[in-house]
Parts: C-alpha cells; sequence; structure tokens
C-alpha cells in the first residue's frame, strides 16, 4: 500500500496546526504503508514564500518532494479580498480567486498528483481550504482522502466547498462536530469517514518542580499554550483573568507559552515565557493547576488533548463548539461563555483539588481510549481497508 | 491571604458534586443557575475578527480639506481660479483617480449574480405556485368525489332503515298470527 500525504507546509521546523498534525501521521503510519509526503518550499504561511531546496528529501525517514510556489501572497490585498466575498453578494469567480490568493499557488504539485496517480493507492490531503488540496481533490477524487481540519469559519460556508466536500472518497474528522458541521453545510452522508483526531507523543516523565526553578515561578498557576492572537480569545482571556483577580483577590498566576502577536498586559501574575521547548512545554504543563483553552475557533486543539494525557482538568471556551464537545463528552474539564461562568468555573476548579483529580483521572481515560496512536493508526487502517473493500 | 482563600472556598462549595460520577453538564447547570440567581446578566461576546485598514472617501476628502486649509494669500486666489475650471470636471477625475472602476465591475458583477439568483428563485416559486395549483384542485376533485359517496351512503343507509321498519312491523304481525 502506497499513500501520499498532501499538505501545504511540511518540516521539523513547523509546529502546531494541521502540518505538524500531517507529520505525526505520517510518522506513525510508515509502519503500516509507503509513505510520501508531497508538500510546497513554503515555510511562512503568511507569504508562502520558497524557503527549503526544490526536489526530494528524507525527515525522519519519509520521502518529501518540494513543489515551488509559483505566486506569494500578499496577506493585505487576501485580507480585502476575503472581506469583500464574506460581506458582499459576489460571483463564483470571485471565489475562486480568493482560493487562488489563499494559496499556496503550486501548480506543479498539481501537475505531479495527475501525473503519477497510478504511483499512489490513495492521497491524503490535510486542510480542506487550501489551493493545493482544492485543485488536488479534484484532480484525484476517486482516490483522495480528506482530512479537513475544519473549524466554525466563516469561509467554510463559501459556495465552492459545498460541492467540493462531496467529491472525496473518503473523510477523517478531527472531532464529532466537525463531522456535524461538514455534513450540514454539503449533506455528504453518504461518504465514508470516521471520527479520528490526532494522537500526541507524550514524555514518560515530566517534572514540574523543575520548571518552577528553571523559571524561578512559585505558587499555583494555570497555563495557556498556543499562539497568543486575538482569534484565539486570547485578548478575552487577559481581560477575564485581569478582572477575576481584581474581583477575587486570588493568588493565582496565569502563565503563558508560545508566540504572540498580542501586547501582554502588564501585571505582576501574568508570565509570559515565549516559545518553549517540548520538554520545558510539558513540565510546565505538569506543574499547572489547569489549562485555559479561549479559542473560538478549534478543529480538535492538540494541546488539550495533551492536558488530559497529564491528567489535567481544562477550562474551555464555551463558544468553540469542538471544545464544549470534548469536555461534555470526556468529563474533564469545565467551559465558559462569558465572564461570570469564566469567573465561576475557574473559582471551582482552582478551589477544588478533588475535582481536579477527578476531572484530570476523566480527561486520562478519555484521552487512552480515543487519542493514543495505537486507536488512531487502527482508525486509519480501518478506513483504507473500507476502501479497498469496496474496489 | 486567609480571606481570599475562604473566598475561592465558598465559591466552590455552592455547587454539588458527586465526585464518583463527575458530570460536567451538571455542574455547569448549576453554575449557570448559581449566576442567575446573583441577578446577572451575562453579555454574550463575539468572537472579534482582525480588521483590515481601508480609506473610506471621506477619509480622502478629509485629507485633501486639511491640504486646502493650509493654503492663504495669492495662492488661495489662484487655487479658487483653478477650482471653478476644474470643479465641473471633478467626477470625471475622481472616476479616473480613485480606484472606483474595480467597484464598480465587481457591484455589477454583484448584481447580475444577484439578479440571476432572483430569477431562480422566482422561476421556483412560479414552478411551486403552479403545483400547489394543481394539488389544489386535485383535493376539490378528490372533496367532491367524497360528498357523491356520502350521499350514496346516506341514502343506502335510508333504505335499509326503511327495511328495517318494514321488517319489524311484519316480524310483529306475524308474532300476533302465532299468538291467536
Amino acid at each position: 500500500m502506497k499513500l501520499a500525504f498532501v499538505v501545504q507546509r511540511y518540516g521539523l521546523e513547523i509546529s502546531g496546526g494541521a502540518e505538524l498534525h500531517c507529520r505525526w501521521v505520517a510518522e506513525h503510519m510508515k509502519k503500516h504503508c509507503d509513505i510520501d509526503v508531497l508538500t510546497t518550499r513554503a515555510l511562512d504561511y503568511l507569504t508562502w514564500k520558497n524557503h527549503y531546496p526544490k526536489g526530494k528529501e528524507m525527515i525522519n525517514e519519509i520521502p518529501v518532494r518540494r513543489f515551488s510556489v509559483s505566486r506569494t501572497r500578499n496577506p493585505g490585498r487576501f485580507g480585502l479580498l476575503q472581506k469583500y466575498i464574506l460581506e458582499n453578494e459576489h460571483a463564483e469567480e470571485d471565489e475562486f480567486n480568493w482560493l487562488r490568493e489563499e494559496g499556496p499557488v503550486c501548480p506543479s504539485l498539481l501537475r505531479y498528483l495527475k501525473k503519477h496517480a497510478r504511483d499512489y493507492d490513495y492521497f491524503v490531503f490535510f486542510s480542506y481550504r487550501y489551493y493545493q488540496s482544492y485543485w488536488g481533490v479534484n484532480a484525484v477524487p476517486y482516490k483522495s482522502i480528506l482530512v479537513p481540519t475544519a473549524e466554525h469559519d466563516p469561509v467554510i460556508h463559501l459556495r465552492l466547498f459545498k460541492d467540493f466536500f462531496r467529491k472525496p472518497q473518503a473523510f477523517i474528522y478531527n472531532s464529532f462536530e466537525e463531522r456535524e458541521m461538514i455534513n450540514s453545510l454539503s449533506q455528504n452522508e453518504h461518504v465514508l469517514g470516521d471520527v479520528v483526531g490526532v494522537g500526541s507523543e507524550i514524555p514518560a516523565q515530566c517534572s514540574g518542580q523543575e520548571f518552577r526553578q528553571k523559571y524561578d515561578l512559585w505558587g499555583d498557576y494555570f497555563i495557556y499554550i498556543g499562539r497568543i492572537d486575538e482569534n484565539k480569545g486570547c485578548h478575552q482571556l487577559f481581560d477575564y483573568f485581569l478582572r477575576f483577580k481584581k474581583e477575587n483577590g486570588s493568588p493565582i498566576k496565569l502563565v503563558l507559552v508560545g508566540s504572540t502577536i498580542l501586547k501582554i498586559p502588564s501585571h505582576p501574575d501574568v508570565h509570559y515565557l515565549g516559545f518553549l521547548s517540548e520538554e520545558d512545554k510539558f513540565n510546565a504543563l505538569e506543574g499547572a493547576l489547569l489549562l485555559v483553552m479561549p479559542s473560538f475557533y478549534e478543529s480538535l486543539s492538540m494541546v488539550t488533548l495533551e492536558a488530559w494525557a497529564l491528567q489535567k482538568p481544562v477550562l474551555a471556551n464555551a463558544r468553540c463548539e469542538v471544545l464544549k464537545g470534548q469536555c461534555l463528552r470526556s468529563h474533564g474539564g469545565l467551559f465558559y461563555e462569558n465572564y461570570p461562568e469564566f469567573r465561576e468555573a475557574l473559582g471551582v476548579l482552582i478551589s477544588l483539588p478533588e475535582l481536579r483529580k477527578g476531572m484530570g483521572a476523566n480527561g486520562l481515560r478519555y484521552f487512552n481510549k480515543n487519542y493514543t496512536w495505537e486507536v488512531i493508526e487502527n482508525k486509519y487502517l480501518s478506513i483504507i481497508n473500507q476502501l479497498e473493500e469496496r474496489k | 491571604m486567609e480571606k481570599k482563600v475562604k473566598k475561592e472556598i465558598k465559591a466552590g462549595t455552592s455547587i454539588k458534586i458527586d465526585y464518583d460520577n463527575l458530570d460536567v453538564a451538571d455542574i455547569m447547570d448549576q453554575i449557570k443557575r448559581k449566576i442567575a440567581s446573583q441577578g446577572e446578566t451575562p453579555i454574550r461576546e463575539e468572537p472579534s475578527v482582525g480588521e483590515y485598514r481601508t480609506v473610506t472617501p471621506s477619509q480622502v476628502q478629509e485629507k485633501l480639506g486639511m491640504e486646502g486649509e493650509q493654503v492663504s494669500g495669492w495662492r488661495e486666489k489662484l487655487r479658487w481660479i483653478a477650482s471653478k475650471f476644474i470643479n465641473p470636471l471633478a467626477p470625471f477625475i475622481k472616476l479616473i483617480v480613485l480606484p472606483v472602476h474595480e467597484e464598480v465591475v465587481r457591484t455589477a458583477q454583484g448584481l447580475h449574480q444577484t439578479n440571476l439568483r432572483l430569477d431562480d428563485e422566482l422561476f421556483k416559486a412560479v414552478e411551486y405556485t403552479k403545483l400547489l395549483h394543481n394539488l389544489c384542485h386535485n383535493l376539490v376533485v378528490e372533496l367532491s368525489k367524497l360528498k357523491i359517496e356520502e350521499e350514496n351512503l346516506k341514502s343506502k343507509t335510508r333504505i335499509l332503515e326503511k327495511d328495517f321498519e318494514f321488517l319489524k312491523k311484519r316480524e310483529k304481525a306475524l308474532e300476533e298470527l302465532l299468538l291467536r
């Protein structure tokens, strides 16, 4: 069995998102199938500028074929066009223009897909909204499996995606909410699909104490890990946390880990640590009382799963259907929709260690049942087997 | 410090939790009830989408206006004379200078698409009305048939009732004959 994983970017430097999802799945599936990764030369997701050398290279024993991006993205122009098509009546042609602006425009990759379609049994496309996935699935629909990684993003309602979601042979969803959303948008219930998600590499041992000593951080804290961005709900998190501190006078601290494009509020109990190594990240998570996930749009949230793997409860934004659904199914976390709910839920979690312990245990059970690599690999293999049986 | 810790514990104790069988939905319901009982009206906050900076026509006019105010003396007179000639041509100049052409084309395309869609919807509505009309017609026919059927059944019942009356009378007459 030979599979090609098609993704917009691929490399060890790329952390988070569909790209890391793709790399982890490829690295775990290589023991079951021959895997090739087909990707672009881009590293920067804003401009898609060619960065990596053209051609074939090996990354963690997986052959990676890189194709040149023929047109870089102008974020300003793209922003204006997206705003226009989301807010105005528009023609189908505008949507295709939007897709071209979204990029990464990589015609050589599409030519390769058409030319070498017979060399592969299936093509697994990651992220529905990019140029290579849309035109890639259209080039080889009879061999395509789509991992949409879709969120409640307004662009999913564009007309061009309605038909697109009926074309792949199978879907690998990240969550039940994602499947429901895509089914209701395009009535594609007849297409084979399963909720799979992605596993996580959890270190055998983590030490919160080591983290505290290294960063000289003492006392109780809760943690946010991820890109510090307004779209991730961080602005709201800062606002809520500062109000909580003011009203309750609690000594709890907020630790922030990840790259930032927002101004971090200057407060003695807000600690921004920047981008951390995997080891430090897990140590920080181990030392925390809980993980807060304020994002409005998530298709899975790997860090939430990692928190559960370390038996940490989660406080999530209820506006994100996926996070809320995960909390309700796992019984591993609470959620909030507004400040009073944030205040009460955080208050309950930090004041009741027994509740944290119980939710942490539930989270671990949920993780072991659904997100260990053995489970994920078997689900991928089951979908491929079902497709083979249909042939 | 003690006071603060007490406050936190108080927040937790007002919620009943079954630790052997944690139910997140139940805990969240209790939290919501607690907030409602405190008389707070939570504001639902929408996610903010990054805004893109665009120059509006009013901003352009503002900028032009500000530049005008700085001119004075003979320059102002010259400007006034020039404006007399230029003013009538201003709409054409704006049309050429400002990037409105693309916008006009896009709007026209958008309107055209809307028009097409409206035509489509109208056609669907007409077809739907025709179907409804047919449905109504068929219903009326079926109702008429049923009415006739009902009348038939009624008259049959009346005949049967009469027969029944006659048989009753006959029965009585025969009984009388036998008893004699």
